[in-house]
């Protein structure tokens, strides 16, 4: 499945709007809380899917990694993603996806799955001493998993 | 292949008896040439979770080695490769990985945990020389 069909399959089956730039090999896509970058990998029929929960803080930050390190046990049983962090102290969730055999709208709701769950972290990391994105009010939505649309 | 299947062709192939590992709890074994291993199964998601027991924090590193499993853990991410974690004792390392078996055959699913094993063995024998964890007895 070309890159391009594939993300407009997932714009169309969530409602969300255009990516800025098109369809290229990467792109951006906000779901309700959380922002989900999805990145073709050539040749081999994959996707990346990377979200950005925060920023590591100085305070309290063996506890902040103790938090992603356990969350990566009981949190993530089904491969929705893995919780690490990147050289410059984001926290990120990240999940390779192969979409090649899948029919479209199931490789579409793994990646909302994947949204779902980086929100629920996205939250429960800003509310919670450890990781913060600094700026983002307390929002209900934060919780919600996306909706297929019918 | 379902979870049952699965469960009982594990057994045979570790020389235990049919039954041996119940698909609704977690079980252990040991994998030739890897660490200890924890198996449970997520039947409704077709995967079976494997874990492998690396050692335990040094505390005398402890901010480092937590700082370095989680910046492995998101390029593993990217890569698609096993990741670490923590047991609830907060000082257990784990290599975990989640393997889909309903498309597979067993022969399929054996290879990928013998190789898991291996790359657990390298993993723990990495962190053990860089002094962040020390290995279980």
């Amino acid at each position: 499945m070309p890159f391009a069909d594939f993300a407009l399959a997932l714009t169309r089956q969530f409602g969300l709007d255009s990516p800025e730039g098109g369809f290229a090999k990467g792109c951006h896509f906000q779901f309700d809380a959380v922002e989900v970058q999805v990145t073709e990998v050539p040749g081999e029929e994959l996707i990346l899917l990377r979200s950005e929960l925060g920023a590591l803080r100085g305070a309290g930050l063996e506890g902040q990694l103790e938090e992603l390190l356990l969350g990566n046990l009981f949190t993530n049983p089904s491969g929705e993603g893995v919780l690490g962090v990147e050289p410059g102290g984001a926290v990120v969730m990240k999940q390779r996806v192969a979409i090649g055999h899948l029919p479209t709208a199931a490789a579409a709701s793994i990646v909302a799955r994947f949204a779902g769950h980086a929100a629920v972290w996205e939250a429960q990391l800003r509310t919670r001493p450890g990781p913060s994105r600094h700026l983002s009010p307390l929002d209900s939505a934060a919780m919600e998993v996306p909706h297929e649309r019918a | 292949m379902n979870a049952h299947e699965l469960a009982n062709a594990l057994a045979a192939q570790l020389g235990r008896p049919p039954g041996s590992f119940d698909v609704n709890r977690p079980f252990r074994a040991r994998i030739e040439g890897g660490p200890p291993a924890e198996f449970g199964f997520l039947s409704g998601y077709g995967l079976l979770q494997v874990a492998f027991a690396l050692g335990a924090v040094n505390s005398g590193q402890r901010l480092p080695a937590l700082g370095a499993l989680a910046l492995a853990n998101g390029h593993a991410g990217e890569q698609g490769l096993p990741h670490f974690a923590l047991t609830p004792d907060r000082e257990t390392v784990v290599f975990c990985r989640s393997l889909a078996y309903e498309a597979h055959g067993f022969q399929t699913v054996w290879q990928d945990i013998q190789s898991l094993a291996q790359a657990a063995q390298v993993a723990r024998s990495e962190l053990v020389s860089r002094q962040l964890i020390h290995p279980l007895p």
